[in-house]
C-alpha cells in the first residue's frame, strides 16, 4: 500500500487516525495497540512472508537486546548479544538485498555463470534494519530505558517511516511515545498535516512522476541522446529523485503528525548546497546522521589525523553507496561523493575564497552528474551519457521533450495569438517544467518548513487538490503489443 | 477560521467533491461499466481493454466479432448485411485465448439468444498455458471486469477518464452536438499503410543467415508431449467449452492468414512443423463440435504472397479483411474433418520448402532500418 493510493487516502488513513484516537479514550496502551495492529496490516499488504520476516527479525533482535540489557544490569558489557543482534540484522539485509549481486560479481570474477536464486526483497528492509541497529546500539550504550516488545515492534514497523524512512533514533521515538496528551487529537496539527500531505502528494504525482518519464526514456534510449537530451535527462532524474523521495518524507511526516509523533526532517532543500559536504547535511539527513553516529564516530571521526579522517569518510560513503543499491554503480557513486568531500576538506581554505554562486554551480553540476551514474544500469551507459553531454550535438529529441509536455499549453499560446508547432510547444513545456522544478528546489521553503493557515482559501484549495491528486493516482492504461 | 471547524469543513468538502466526481463519472459512464450509452451524449470507442467489457455487457446485439488485432479491420456493417444480424466488435489486440474466452463467457452470461460468433484463432497463442494473460502489454483494468464495487473508485475517480472522456462528452452535449456511439466499423480499425512489404521483409531479414541454405533444410522442432497437453487444455477451456455450452450459437472460427514473411520467420526459427502439429490438435478438437465452422486460408498462396494485402508481416488490410468475411459467409476456405489432413500436408510441404531467401534478394540492407 502506497501513500499515493486510493485505498490509503480514503480508507486506511482516515480509519487509522479515527481508530487511534477512539482507542485513545481507553488509554495509551489501547491506542498504541491499535496503532501497532494498523502498522502490521499496512506492512502485510507487501506480502505475508515479508510481514513474517519483519516479526521474526524484530522478535529475535528484541530478545538479544533484552539479553544485552540484563547483562548490563549485572555489570557485564553485553557485547556478545549486541554483536549477535548486529550481525543478524546485517546478515538478513545482505542476504535479501545482495545475494544476487554477490553471485553476479563472483561469477564475473570466476568467469562462470553462477545460479541466481529468486530472492524477493522485503519492503523497507534497508530502513527497518537500520532502525533495529540503532536500537541495538542505544540499548548497548545504555541510552534507552526499558521498552516492551509491543513498543519495540511499533518502533520498527511504524508505518509512516517503514518503507522509505526517515531513520528515526529510538530514543526520540520512545520519548514521544510516552508523551502526555499524545492520544488526544490536535486540531492545529491536523490542519498542518492535511495541507502538507496534500502538497507532498501533488509533488509526487505532478512533478516526480512527470520527470520520471523523461528520465526513464533517456536511459532506455541513451544511445540516441544528444547533449541537450542528456541535460534534460540529467536534470529530470535529479528532480525526479528529489521530489519523489522528499514528497514521501513530507507525506510520512504529515501522517505521523496526525498521530502526534514528529518525524525528523530528512530533506532540507539539498540542491541549495554550495558544497558536497553541505549537500549531505541537507539530503537524506537521517541516513547521514546514522552513518555519522554508528560508523564515522566509532572509526574515530576526524579526531585521529587527516589521513584517518579521509579514510573514514571514504568508508562511510562506500557503505552508503552499497546501502543504496546492489550494483557497482551505486558503490562508485558513493565513493565519488566521498572523494568530493575529501577534496573539499583538503582544499577548504582556497575554496572558501571562491564566490558562493560558483561553488553552488559546481556542487550542483557534480551532484547531477553523479545522479546520472546512480540512475544508470551500468558503467557503460553512464560513460556514454557523460560523453554525449559534451559531444552529443544540440538537437532536442522531440519525443523526450514531449514527455514534459504541459497539457493545455498549446491552447493558451493560441489564445494569446501564437500559432506554434509541436516542436515549440514541447521545448517550451520542457523549459517551463524543468525551470519550475529548479525554482521550487532553489528558491522556496520546503513543505516541512512552511507555516500553514486554517483559512478558507487553504480549505478549498487543499480539498480540491487532494481530490485531483486522488484522481491522478490511477490512469487508463495504453496497451503495447508487439505481435497480435 | 477555527481549526476544528476547518478540519470538519475540509472532510465534508473533500467527501462532497469526491462523491460529486464519482457520480458524474458513473452517470456518463464512458466505459459502460454500469449502463448502456445515454441518449444525448456521444461516446467515443477507443480503448479496447477499458470499453470492451462494458460493450459486451450493456449493448444490444445478437452476434459478436471478437479475437485479437486480426479482427480490428472487420466491419460489423458488412457482417450484419451478410448474416442478417446485429453485431458488435470487441477485439483484444495481443490477447491470449483465455482473455477472449472470458469476454465471450461474459457475453453469454448477459445476453440470451446470441446467434453468431466470429472469432480469430491465432497459431502463435496455441502453445500457451490455458490461463495465460499477456500482462506484459499493460495494466489490465480488472476493476472494470470484476463484481467488486469497492475498487470501482479507480474508475470513478480517475483523471484520465474524467479529462479524456467525461469532459469532452459534456462539452459536446453543451454544444448541442448529436449523441451516439462511434461506429463499430471504425472501432479499433488500424490506419491504412503502404509500407507493408518493407515491414514484413524487415522482420524476415533478421533470419537471412538461416534462410541462406537450401529451401527446406532448416531443422524443425516437434511438438513435445507437454506442449501438446498445453494446446489441448488451452483450446478445450477457452474455445471448445464455450462452444459446447451454447449449442444454439453458430461459431465461425478462422485462422488469420499471415503473410509469407511470417511463414518464413516460423520456418527460420524451426517452429513451423511444431505450429502445424499444434494446429492439428486444435482443429481436431474444434471440428468435433457441430456448431463450429472452422476456416483457414493457408492454401491461398496468392493472398499470403501478395504484400499489398498486408500492413506488416501478419496484419492484413481492411480490404482483405472484408474479403475474408465474404469468404467465411460463402463457406470458402472451410476446414472439415475430411480436408484437414490435406490442409496440414499442404502447409508442411509448401511453407516448409518455400524459397524465402528469394524474397530477400537483393538482401535487405539492415543498416537502412
Amino acid at each position: 500500500m502506497n501513500f499515493n493510493s486510493l485505498i490509503f487516502i480514503y480508507l486506511f488513513l482516515p480509519a487509522v487516525t479515527a481508530g487511534f484516537f477512539l482507542a485513545g479514550k481507553h488509554g495509551r496502551r489501547a491506542a498504541d495497540g491499535f496503532l501497532l495492529a494498523a502498522c502490521l496490516v499496512f506492512y502485510a499488504f507487501a506480502g505475508i512472508p515479508a510481514a513474517l520476516l519483519l516479526l521474526a527479525s524484530s522478535a529475535a533482535t528484541f530478545a538479544l537486546t533484552e539479553c544485552t540489557g540484563k547483562a548490563r544490569e549485572k555489570g557485564n558489557s553485553g557485547k556478545g548479544s549486541f554483536l549477535i543482534a548486529v550481525f543478524l540484522n546485517i546478515g538478513l539485509l545482505l542476504f535479501f538485498k545482495y545475494t544476487n549481486f554477490f553471485l553476479d560479481t563472483a561469477g564475473t570474477l570466476l568467469q562462470r555463470q553462477l545460479p541466481q536464486p529468486s530472492v524477493l526483497l522485503p519492503l523497507g528492509i534497508s530502513f527497518y534494519t537500520f532502525s533495529q541497529l540503532a536500537f541495538c546500539a542505544e540499548r548497548y550504550h545504555g541510552k534507552l530505558g526499558n521498552v516492551t516488545f509491543p513498543q519495540y515492534l511499533l518502533y520498527v514497523s511504524y508505518f509512516p517511516k517503514l518503507s522509505q524512512g526517515p531513520i528515526m533514533q529510538p530514543s526520540a521515538f520512545f520519548e514521544q511515545l510516552s508523551g502526555e496528551n499524545r492520544t488526544r487529537p490536535d486540531a492545529h496539527r491536523f490542519v498542518t498535516a492535511a495541507q502538507m500531505f496534500t502538497l507532498g502528494l501533488a509533488k509526487k504525482l505532478f512533478l516526480a512522476d512527470t520527470f520520471a518519464k523523461a528520465a526513464a526514456f533517456g536511459y532506455q534510449n541513451y544511445r540516441n541522446c544528444t547533449t541537450f537530451d542528456v541535460i534534460i535527462v540529467m536534470l529530470s532524474y535529479s528532480l525526479q529523485i528529489y521530489f519523489d523521495f522528499s514528497s514521501y518524507c513530507d507525506m510520512a511526516a504529515a501522517v505521523s503528525m496526525m498521530l502526534n509523533i514528529d518525524l525528523p526532517l530528512n530533506f532540507n532543500s539539498p540542491y541549495k548546497a554550495v558544497s558536497v559536504t553541505e549537500f549531505w547535511k541537507r539530503w537524506h539527513i537521517t541516513l547521514t546522521d546514522f552513518f555519522r553516529t554508528y560508523v564515522y564516530f566509532p572509526l574515530g571521526g576526524s579526531r585521529k589525523g587527516k589521513l584517518r579522517t579521509y579514510r573514514n569518510i571514504m568508508i562511510v560513503f562506500l557503505i552508503s553507496g552499497f546501502w543504496h543499491g546492489a550494483n557497482w554503480t551505486f558503490v562508485v557513486w558513493g565513493l565519488l561523493h566521498g572523494a568530493a568531500q575529501c577534496f573539499e576538506r583538503i582544499f577548504k581554505k582556497p575554496l572558501s575564497y571562491v564566490p558562493k554562486i560558483i561553488r553552488w554551480f559546481f556542487t550542483f553540476f557534480f551532484v547531477n552528474a553523479a545522479w546520472l551514474l546512480f540512475g544508470a544500469s551500468s558503467f557503460a551507459q553512464w560513460r556514454y551519457l557523460t560523453a554525449q553531454l559534451f559531444n552529443g550535438g544540440y538537437i532536442l529529441n522531440q519525443e523526450l521533450a514531449g514527455l514534459l509536455r504541459i497539457p493545455g499549453l498549446r491552447a493558451v499560446l493560441q489564445l494569446l495569438g501564437f500559432s506554434v508547432s509541436d516542436s515549440v510547444v514541447f521545448t517550451l513545456s520542457a523549459v517551463i517544467l524543468l525551470g519550475t522544478g529548479l525554482i521550487l528546489c532553489l528558491f522556496t521553503k520546503n513543505l516541512q518548513e512552511r507555516k500553514y493557515k486554517a483559512g478558507k482559501p487553504q480549505l478549498v484549495l487543499t480539498a480540491l487538490l487532494l481530490v485531483l491528486c486522488a484522481a491522478s493516482t490511477g490512469t487508463v492504461s495504453t496497451f503495447i503489443y508487439s505481435n497480435f | 477560521m477555527n481549526e476544528k471547524r476547518w478540519i470538519r469543513n475540509f472532510i465534508i468538502l473533500t467527501a462532497a467533491v469526491t462523491a460529486g466526481v464519482c457520480i458524474y463519472t458513473a452517470v456518463l459512464d464512458p466505459f459502460f461499466h454500469y449502463h448502456a450509452p445515454l441518449p444525448g451524449f456521444y461516446y467515443k470507442l477507443e480503448n479496447q481493454r477499458a470499453q470492451n467489457d462494458g460493450i459486451t455487457k450493456h449493448f444490444a446485439y445478437d452476434s459478436l466479432i471478437t479475437g485479437t488485432s486480426f479482427t480490428e479491420n472487420f466491419r460489423t456493417s458488412q457482417f450484419d448485411s451478410l448474416f442478417d444480424a446485429s453485431s458488435i466488435k470487441v477485439p483484444y489486440p495481443g490477447a491470449s485465448y483465455r482473455e477472449v474466452g472470458d469476454n465471450l463467457k461474459t457475453a453469454f452470461r448477459t445476453h440470451s439468444g446470441i446467434r453468431f460468433v466470429l472469432r480469430s484463432v491465432e497459431d502463435s497463442y496455441l502453445i500457451e498455458d490455458k490461463d495465460t494473460l499477456h500482462k506484459e502489454m499493460g495494466e489490465y483494468p480488472t476493476y472494470l471486469y470484476n463484481r467488486n464495487p469497492f475498487d470501482d473508485l479507480k474508475y470513478l475517480l480517475n483523471k484520465d477518464v474524467i479529462v479524456g472522456y467525461c469532459l469532452p462528452m459534456t462539452a459536446r452535449r453543451l454544444l448541442h452536438e448529436k449523441g451516439g456511439v462511434d461506429s463499430f466499423d471504425s472501432y479499433s480499425a488500424a490506419p491504412e499503410t503502404s509500407d507493408g512489404r518493407a515491414k514484413a521483409l524487415r522482420e524476415l531479414s533478421d533470419y537471412q543467415e538461416e534462410l541462406s541454405g537450401v529451401p527446406g533444410s532448416v531443422p524443425q522442432e516437434k511438438l513435445t508431449a507437454g506442449e501438446a497437453e498445453m494446446v489441448k487444455e488451452n483450446v478445450s477451456q477457452n474455445l471448445v467449452s464455450i462452444v459446447k455450452a451454447h449449442p444454439d450459437t453458430q461459431f465461425y472460427y478462422f485462422v488469420p492468414p499471415v503473410s509469407i514473411a511470417r511463414w518464413g520467420t516460423m520456418y527460420a526459427q524451426g517452429i513451423l512443423y511444431k505450429q502445424i502439429q499444434a494446429e492439428e490438435l486444435a482443429f481436431s478438437l474444434l471440428l468435433s463440435c457441430d456448431n463450429v465452422q472452422l476456416y483457414s486460408f493457408a492454401e491461398d498462396t496468392a493472398l499470403c504472397t501478395d504484400f499489398s494485402n498486408y500492413a506488416d508481416s501478419v496484419h492484413y488490410n481492411a480490404e482483405t479483411a472484408g474479403e475474408l468475411m465474404r469468404r467465411i459467409h460463402a463457406g470458402e476456405g472451410r476446414v472439415t474433418k475430411q480436408n484437414l489432413r490435406e490442409l496440414l500436408e499442404f502447409e508442411k510441404s509448401f511453407y516448409g520448402s518455400y524459397d524465402y531467401a528469394a524474397l530477400l534478394s537483393p538482401p535487405l540492407n539492415t543498416a537502412s532500418r
